[in-house]
């Protein structure tokens, strides 16, 4: 989105991509999309369900910006080819919305392409658009002079060429870090933070760090699924119950009303207290929902966001006929980089836009707004970007040497994938559902250990699409949000929104809403300061 | 996994051929063709280049050759295959990895996108049941694979993915471009007694391909 922005702004753009363009976190989704000024709904009742999910921690412009520009950008995406679904007369009604997780109002659109539809038409607007790009290529870091972006070096995996690539402006849009969680995640394999470090690295600052989003129903087992999605609170209908492993009641009917971190914090409360199964997990018992008829459950198959309950639990499981073995899973990151309604971030030409910026959701995100999330923020990140480039004189870019290709061949005594493995373990257990003061702490430890370790790595000689260079490229920024991630969770010293301290049970009062900022001090080390909410 | 050996043919571009390799594996219960790759990467050939995404039929990216067919790896158990090998008739960059992007961009001047869109985006559309199937499509490329007709080496242009994105326009009611005189200058005729073409995911070919 940001791209086509740019272009028709008059900016000359190239999208750098570590995948072909259309194959990340977006091809993912069920393709839920909520959108603004839909029959029944209010500006303000929307406003209200992001903001008073959001736990005091969403900046209002932001929201505000989210819901004014929907429907704007919902139109965009049509124009590129993208077709939600209509009701049986063809309109846009209310019969063919639905209410996401959370939500007050049914305001949320669908599609039958779902994620892959909304990722091709993505990829199709590349052409219409005639954009320049560069696929299986991993973004490095950002060339600065002067604290200004002057361009991105780059690693062609294709290749394993090194490049640097001069530009005025550069947007982020390079979604979250779910896979610092792998396997307890619903994330894509390369979805590794890279936007956070990137942005860090260059002296940008981020919020919210700690507000990583669980989503509540996941599958536990077998292990070639676990993590993956299998419903979100809408899915257990008015009448589904979550039961211990002795058969105790968790959650009673209405958990379709409630928000994520809600669900989440009373699944994570019987965990903790040892009472899931064998697992590791609850039960989610939907059967109930089936008195009154399959037609819930058949809306809801439909969009297909529980199928991986057919192929990890099978038929039954897959009708409601019998329970579910759930826990909740790494979804989405509401903190990331500080950004205006424009996605301009703190560093004169980068912009950012999309899961990789923060302050919208606070810390709690509601069902089918990060799609939107992308189109609008996307399109006016790259109308700024755009406009910045055309202010800006173009200086050429310092000339550095190459960072990643002398490590071809080396031989060293760790695998970075090993590394990633052992990462993803730890922050997983000290850093994942439920934290603590001595848990954060020894979180750390580990990713400094890994940090050292990382130093000595062998990587094999091959250039062409070799994986464990990318893997040591993709540890590095994992160690990076890592830290970010932990440090923001040892200064909020409370429970708000998706961050659960086991020894801050409460959310603290007004004095707590606050956004924790983090920012590249001396010697590349983690400041920190506090900022009143709700404001840029 | 139900059986101990498993052989990987892998592409070899410095070399420009293809390599065998075996590789026998712990009896591990119920394993996908995806884990048993990450179970060889991890623990017996860091070397082994393969792409992965989503781990559950949302992403199309581990579309491989098990046993001679097209197969997403995350989908289907190793339950007694032999050989695991990079989807036919596309390019390649190494082992298992398919050169998606030099791929996509033979496509590039298709005009894969609505033209001359004369309604209002968001107004009134009726779907034709049909474009709902063909949008589940993943593109994961395993039809391309499996066309006995297509190969990238030879420069042409028309095969099953690519009728499946002109049939999806072809019933976009939007689309004012003429989608079947297209196909049919894309040598579409060759599909005549063929039909040969598969979809891991349910996707009607034969359908679309009845369009042309």
């Amino acid at each position: 989105m940001a791209a086509v922005a740019a272009v028709e702004a008059g900016a000359r753009v190239a999208i750098v991509c570590k995948e072909p363009i259309g194959y990340g976190n977006t091809r993912m989704a069920v393709g839920l999309t909520a959108c603004a000024g839909l029959p029944g709904d209010s500006r303000e009742a929307f406003l209200d369900d992001v903001t008073v999910s959001g736990e005091g921690l969403c900046t209002r412009e932001l929201v505000e910006t989210l819901v004014d520009d929907s429907r704007a950008a919902l139109t965009k995406l049509e124009e590129f080819g993208h077709m939600f679904n209509r009701d049986h007369h063809g309109v846009l009604s209310r019969e063919a919305l639905s209410r996401a997780g959370g939500h007050s109002l049914a305001r949320t659109l669908s599609s039958s392409g779902a994620g892959v539809g909304l990722a091709q038409s993505l990829r199709a607007a590349v052409e219409k658009y005639h954009l320049s790009f560069f696929e299986d290529t991993l973004t490095l870091s950002l060339i600065q002079t002067e604290g200004v972006i002057r361009g991105i070096s780059a690693l062609s995996l294709a290749d394993g060429e090194e490049f640097l690539l001069g530009a005025k402006a550069v947007v982020l849009a390079t979604g979250g870090g779910g896979w610092l969680f792998y396997p307890q995640t619903s994330n894509n394999r390369g979805t590794v933070g890279d936007g956070y470090a990137l942005a860090f690295r260059a002296g940008a600052k981020l919020m919210d760090m700690e507000q990583v989003q669980l989503i509540p129903f996941a599958i536990t087992h077998p292990e070639a699924y676990r993590g993956l999605i299998c419903g979100e609170p809408v899915v257990a209908g008015p009448l589904g119950i979550i039961y211990d492993s002795e058969g105790r009641t968790v959650l009673g009917p209405g958990i379709n009303n409630l928000t994520r971190s809600a669900v989440v914090r009373a699944m994570a409360g019987a965990i903790r207290e040892g009472r899931a199964g064998e697992h590791g997990g609850l039960t989610l018992d939907l059967r109930p929902n089936l008195e009154k008829g399959p037609g819930y459950r058949d809306k809801l198959r439909a969009t297909g966001i529980f199928d991986a309950v057919l192929v990890a639990y099978g038929r039954k499981a897959y009708n409601w006929e019998e329970p579910w073995s759930i826990m909740p899973t790494v979804h989405y990151f509401m903190g990331g980089i500080k950004a205006d309604k424009d996605g301009r971030t703190t560093v004169p030409g980068l912009y950012a836009a999309g899961e990789v910026m923060g302050g919208v959701h606070g810390g709690n995100r509601l069902g089918s707004v990060a799609l939107t999330e992308v189109l609008v923020f996307g399109l006016r990140a790259g109308r700024a970007a755009a406009s910045h480039a055309k202010d800006t004189k173009q200086l050429l870019m310092l000339q550095t040497g190459p960072v990643v290709s002398p490590l071809f061949g080396k031989q060293g005594r760790h695998r970075p994938l090993t590394l990633c493995r052992k990462l993803q373990k730890s922050m997983w257990t000290l850093a994942g559902l439920v934290r603590e003061e001595a848990q954060l702490q020894r979180a750390l430890e580990v990713i400094e250990e890994i940090s050292r370790e990382a130093r000595d790595v062998s990587i094999p000689a091959e250039t062409v699409y070799n994986t464990e260079l990318r893997d040591w490229v993709e540890l590095d920024f994992m160690l990076e949000t890592a830290r970010l991630v932990v440090t923001s969770a040892l200064l909020r010293k409370e429970s708000r929104g998706a961050h659960l301290r086991s020894d801050f049970p409460d959310r603290g009062g007004h004095g707590w809403e606050r956004n924790i900022i983090l920012f590249r001090g001396e010697n590349g080390l983690v400041e920190n300061n506090l900022e009143e909410a709700g404001h840029e | 996994m139900s059986n101990e050996r498993v052989t990987v043919i892998r592409f070899s571009p410095a070399r420009n051929t293809y390599e065998k390799c075996v590789y026998n594996l712990p009896s591990l219960h119920n394993a996908t063709i995806l884990q048993t790759l990450q179970y060889i990467n991890e623990e017996l050939d860091p070397t082994l280049a393969f792409r992965y995404g989503c781990r559950y039929n949302h992403c199309g990216l581990c579309g491989v050759m098990v046993d001679g067919k097209p197969r997403l790896a995350c989908r289907v158990n190793l339950d007694g295959a032999n050989e695991i090998a990079p989807l036919a008739n596309l390019p390649l960059l190494r082992d298992l990895v398919v050169d998606r992007s030099a791929y996509f961009k033979t496509l590039l001047g298709l005009k894969l996108y609505p033209q001359n869109i004369n309604s209002e985006p968001l107004g009134r559309l009726q779907e034709n049941p049909l474009h709902k199937n063909l949008m589940h499509c993943l593109e994961c490329l395993c039809c391309v694979a499996s066309c006995p007709k297509y190969s990238f080496a030879d420069g042409n242009v028309g095969n099953p993915y690519v009728y499946v994105k002109l049939a999806q326009l072809h019933l976009d009611p939007r689309d004012q471009a003429d989608r079947v005189s297209q196909a049919r200058t894309l040598e579409k005729k060759k599909c005549q007694d063929c039909m040969q073409c598969v979809c891991p995911n349910g996707i009607h070919l034969r359908k679309a391909l009845e369009i042309f």
